[in-house]
């Protein structure tokens, strides 16, 4: 007797522990929405509104806000990856681009000379226009993690999430410290640099015009497309054509600019024997076979 | 049966490889491939730190117009730092030298280098033994090797030290105390293998930036890597550690002593390791009481040495360090887990130190007593700063005691060692060691009536008027004593160049060919890609120049045994070629002549090196390189350990080939915790440190003229406790007065800024000539490394406006 109820026993049992250990994780996901709410760096027009309304004199209900210092960075820690997923949900997304943002050559023009002003050449690491916390690059991910838009200006999105770490080994920030002094001790550099760097590529090549055009320069540190030419990218260079999302399908990068020659491998230059070239560039007579590609270079061990 | 298709691609191949091979020897190097865009491409290591990157420099109509990281480098694998980014730029500062300027009515005017040359070599000639180079770990490894040559083997003298005395010296000394032979026995890949990093007073995030990305990346990926950061003040690298130790000012010492004290006392420490592999010592009571006891100390047993680490308990050090006793406990129990892999770095935080030499034995160790050596993961690493101390300063020995290839003065076989490589009649190499780097400056400026032995001093590539301590005694004390003679060889205006009699503007990276070593063992080659400015010439150049002048003025050091000219060098036809003459230096490559000879040295300490034209087809190569049955050549990771060493005796495991003792073991040492050589007291409460920030290197002659660089990083400034500043009344950004007993130096206070010292401590950066930090350190060093400590000493702040 005592056995038969006891499967119904274990089977409530089973249930109130299945709704509690469900209300415990709703709830637990729910707590994680308020805390991030409170930093929520999307919204920061929406504070604003909220007080400008109000007479602020004497309110004791005034939002304040929170200071960096007293951020919850710890999703830049070891929970990174699923803190950032869980926080994505949150994020107001970023406006589609334009429909059918095909830029004029002028505006492309325009778009490739703001971003060159950030540069010393083409494939330097930008400087940072804004000034940073000087002593930790926690806080850049909180924008440039997926990039984001602050009114007019848009916060562009990482290009290489991989080399996630050390934010400010390669972007430096123009604007210092502290700007009282500053006035008075800032001297320009020793003497002017004559460095001309690098431009940036115009374009790709494309086979004819309807043709996808190439990528016209190194992808090393630029894994990430969308970075230029998803929504967060410079007007010019977006793509017209976001819902693609695998690039590299049409757009192929250069083996030379992204530095695929290896050590051994047959050289591209003149003085490669007439015979090979025929092989490898187009137009080839018939359907050549492939060039003979050589492995990587071996480790000398 | 091969068809003919097949016949044609396999014979093309075979020309392809045949070509290929032939653009590798030649040099100056041809263009890797025919651009569109105009731009070529080749590979050279960065120009600053001693990381050793890798990168690749697009050149158009002879000017460096981009840089990329290499994405063939081991060290960095295509990634660079913000300096490595912008080391192009370093060639562009509108006020390069470009003609020789002599001192007349004390204004610099420009000369040709035939006056100039002559003036060094009359010089020289008028008196050779009060001639004296100071030279530098950015001296490619021929042009320290010439000058080395030059110095020791032409003039007969000794008198020929580093800049690389100022920031690794004690990293030797320890090195060569503990296992009979220089240089790390790991390598960076360690840092792809550690469980545990542990950063030793190191600011990895700014000082070795790409180190570190390799290290924290790792993260990224998913894996667990635990950073402990050990320092006096929080820095970028203490943002990303799981622990951060701050501990008082040279009370390192005494956490090292206390994890050792807890490996024993727990019995956690690698005692089959420690009973195969070392035995002890302790440093002598007198270091200066013999020339050789310091680097070889006492012996000591075991139990010795466990009595001596006795009052080391985690109390008793937390007392001295202010780290507490269960942090000091932590650190012992990871030394003393056998199932993680511990690396340990360390750069200046132990070698400027008055007790430097010990600090890095310390260091050793505690590795080799809890046994975390030699496995890929588990090693002791020291970083350097400069491109190629390693290279030049330490394998080439351009030090007061060395020769090439790890050779001592002191010994007479070393001596005869060198003079038959160098062909030289017997007894040419003088067996007094010349002066190092402190004493050659006091000589230098001590006036000649009061015994300062010292009247011309050529400095090269290096910035001594900003980076010697205690300036005012070390370097502006020359000024007004018109019989010493200041000859300074560089690519801009420095605080050094000031006081110069004679500058002579030089090539600078890519503007000549090179070789460097960095801090992994690893020897890295690079060719000329553009032409230097004006007339400036290659320092390697410069030294053969003047010692043809001084071989045609009759100097008979400047002959070898035959009577030949010391760098006599052919073509490959077999005639002689007069490199001496600026326009026939690039008839032959030089630098490889120069290479294939030290070479020659490479072998007695088992730093064997390949030949030249390896080193132009590899991102460099960590010695020993060793020649294969097959005839390749094959680089060394990890030194003394028989998977990977081959110069370890089979079934040996772990061996000390060049034991202090002779007999394959490695030393642990015993030294006590010390007083630093100024602590603050009442008048000078503050403790002052100094060091660098990621946007320049070093003294900043390059960096500074990087507009990218400059905008980010202006100007110095002195980092203060927010609570320290406020009982004074100092506001963020105030002009302040800093003394020490030495001078005083205003300059604006920056808290929360950067760095954070802890209270009752200061942190200036040394790289702003207009503040010049050094009139303030103090000029100790280390008494048996000779090197400098510039991260301690007191100081006072003041206001320099009245209080409200």
């Amino acid at each position: 007797m005592a056995n038969s109820s006891q499967p119904k026993t274990v089977q409530s049992g089973f249930i109130a522990g299945g709704i509690i250990v469900m209300i415990a994780i709703s709830g637990y996901f729910v707590g994680l929405r308020q805390t991030n709410s409170a930093i929520s760096m999307t919204r920061p027009v929406e504070v604003v509104k909220e007080t400008s309304q109000r007479d602020l004199t004497g309110a004791k209900d005034v939002p304040v806000a929170v200071r960096y210092i007293d951020q919850d960075w710890s999703a830049n820690g070891v929970n990174a990856a699923w803190r950032t997923s869980l926080t994505d949900f949150q994020q107001a997304p970023v406006p589609p681009p334009p429909p059918g943002s095909n830029a004029t050559p002028q505006q492309k023009r325009i778009a490739l000379k703001d971003r060159a002003q950030r540069r010393a050449y083409d494939g330097a690491p930008p400087v940072v226009p804004h000034p940073i916390a000087q002593d930790s690059s926690a806080s850049c991910l909180a924008c440039h993690g997926q990039g984001m838009q602050v009114k007019d200006r848009f916060a562009s999105k990482i290009s290489h999430p991989t080399f996630g770490g050390s934010c400010t080994q390669c972007h430096v920030s123009t604007q210092h410290a502290f700007d009282a002094v500053e006035a008075a001790l800032w001297t320009p550099p020793l003497t002017e640099n004559t460095f001309r760097g690098k431009e940036a590529p115009a374009s790709g090549s494309r086979a004819w015009p309807g043709a996808p055009p190439t990528v016209p320069h190194s992808t090393l540190m630029r894994s990430d497309c969308m970075s230029c030419h998803g929504p967060s990218g410079l007007f010019a260079l977006r793509t017209p054509h976001p819902d693609r999302q695998s690039c590299a399908q049409c757009h192929v990068p250069s083996a030379e600019n992204d530095q695929r020659q290896f050590q051994d491998a047959p050289p591209l230059d003149s003085t490669t024997p007439a015979a090979l070239l025929r092989v490898i560039s187009p137009p080839a007579p018939v359907a050549a076979p492939a060039p003979p590609v050589a492995p990587p270079p071996a480790n000398p061990e | 049966m091969i068809d003919r298709r097949e016949f044609n691609k396999l014979a093309a191949l075979a020309a392809a490889s045949a070509a290929a091979q032939a653009r590798a020897q030649q040099a100056p190097s041809a263009p890797k491939s025919a651009p569109a865009d105009g731009i070529t491409w080749d590979k050279a290591p960065c120009r600053f730190c001693g990381t050793g990157c890798h990168v690749r420099v697009g050149v158009k109509n002879d000017r460096v117009v981009a840089i990329e990281g290499d994405q063939l480098a081991d060290v960095n694998k295509g990634l660079l730092c913000v300096k490595g980014y912008h080391v192009g730029l370093a060639l562009y500062g509108r006020d390069r030298l470009t003609q020789p300027l002599l001192r007349r009515n004390g204004r610099l005017e420009p000369i040709s280098w035939d006056e100039a040359l002559d003036v060094v070599a009359q010089r020289i000639h008028g008196a050779p033994d009060k001639f004296a180079f100071y030279g530098s770990g950015q001296w490619t490894i021929p042009e320290g090797y010439a000058a080395n040559k030059f110095i020791k083997g032409g003039l007969s003298n000794n008198h020929i030290d580093p800049n690389a005395r100022l920031c690794m010296a004690s990293a030797v000394t320890g090195f060569l105390s503990v296992y009979g032979v220089d240089e790390p026995a790991g390598c960076y890949d360690d840092l792809d293998e550690c469980d545990v990093l542990i950063t030793w007073g190191n600011n990895m995030a700014e000082m070795h930036p790409v180190l570190f990305s390799r290290v924290i990346d790792r993260r990224t990926r998913g894996e667990k890597v635990t950073l402990i950061d050990l320092g006096t003040r929080r820095t970028r690298t203490s943002e990303f550690a799981d622990d951060y130790l701050e501990f008082r000012p040279q009370s390192d010492l005494a956490i090292m002593n206390g994890i050792a004290h807890l490996l024993i006392k727990n019995g956690t420490y690698d005692k089959r390791f420690v009973e195969r592999f070392c035995s002890f010592r302790k440093a002598p009571a007198d270091p200066a009481a013999s020339p050789t006891a310091p680097l070889f100390g006492d012996e000591m047993s075991f139990e010795d040495f466990k009595a001596a680490l006795e009052m080391y308990t985690p109390e008793h050090v937390e007392e001295i360090s202010g780290v507490p006793a269960e942090k000091i406990r932590m650190l012992a129990d990871l030394f003393g887990n056998k199932d993680i892999r511990i690396t340990s770095t360390w750069c200046m935080g132990f070698n400027q130190h008055t007790r430097g030499t010990n600090a890095n034995r310390l260091c050793h160790g505690i590795h080799l007593l809890s046994g975390h050596f030699g496995k890929p993961g588990d090693a002791p690493t020291s970083l350097t700063g400069q491109p190629s101390a390693c290279g030049t300063a330490r394998e080439v020995g351009t030090l007061c005691h060395l020769l090439p290839g790890g050779r001592v003065l002191a010994n007479p076989e070393h001596r005869a060692h060198a003079e038959e490589i160098w062909n030289l009649p017997k007894d040419r190499i003088n067996p007094t060691l010349g002066y190092h780097t402190v004493l050659m400056w006091e000589k230098f400026c001590t006036p000649t009536d009061e015994g300062g032995d010292i009247s011309t001093l050529w400095v090269r590539v290096t910035n001594p008027g900003q980076s010697l301590p205690n300036l005012h005694k070390l370097f502006k004390a020359k000024e007004g004593q018109p019989d010493k003679f200041l000859i300074v060889s560089d690519v801009y205006h420095t605080a050094t160049t000031e006081l110069a009699d004679l500058v002579l503007p030089s090539a600078l990276w890519v503007e000549k060919n090179g070789m460097f070593g960095n801090s992994e063992r690893r020897t890295q080659q690079w060719f000329r890609m553009v032409k230097p400015p004006g007339e400036a010439r290659d320092d390697c150049w410069q030294t053969i120049a003047v010692a043809r002048r001084l071989h045609d003025l009759g100097h008979p050091g400047m002959k070898d045994k035959n009577g030949k000219f010391i760098f006599t060098f052919k073509n490959e036809q077999g005639a002689e070629v007069p490199v001496w003459e600026w326009e026939r230096y690039y008839d032959i490559n030089v630098d490889k002549a120069l290479f294939e000879e030290y070479r020659l040295f490479s072998r007695y300490k088992h730093k064997d090196l390949a030949p030249y034209d390896e080193y132009v087809k590899a991102r460099g190569l960590r010695w020993p390189v060793v020649e294969q049955p097959d005839g390749t050549w094959r680089e060394t990771k990890f030194r003394f350990s028989e998977f990977d060493d081959s110069y370890v005796e089979k079934g040996a495991e772990i061996q000390f080939y060049h034991s202090v003792t002779k007999d394959d073991k490695a030393l642990i040492w015993f030294a006590p915790y010390e007083k630093a050589a100024e602590e603050p007291d009442a008048d000078y409460p503050f403790w002052l440190c100094t060091g660098r920030v990621l946007e320049h290197w070093h003294t900043g002659s390059m960096t500074r003229r990087i507009p990218q660089l400059h905008n980010a990083m202006p100007h110095a400034y002195v980092e203060m406790h927010p609570e320290d500043a406020r009982e004074r009344g100092i506001a963020n950004g105030e002009s302040i007065l800093l003394k020490t007993r030495r001078g005083e130096m205003k300059l604006p206070v920056w808290f929360d800024g950067r760095g954070h010292p802890p209270r009752g401590s200061l942190f200036i950066p040394f790289f702003d000539e207009r503040l010049l930090c050094n009139d303030l350190t103090l000029g100790e060093v280390d008494p048996i490394s000779k090197e400098p400590d510039y991260k301690k000493c007191a100081a006072a702040v003041m206001r320099t406006v009245a209080t409200p």
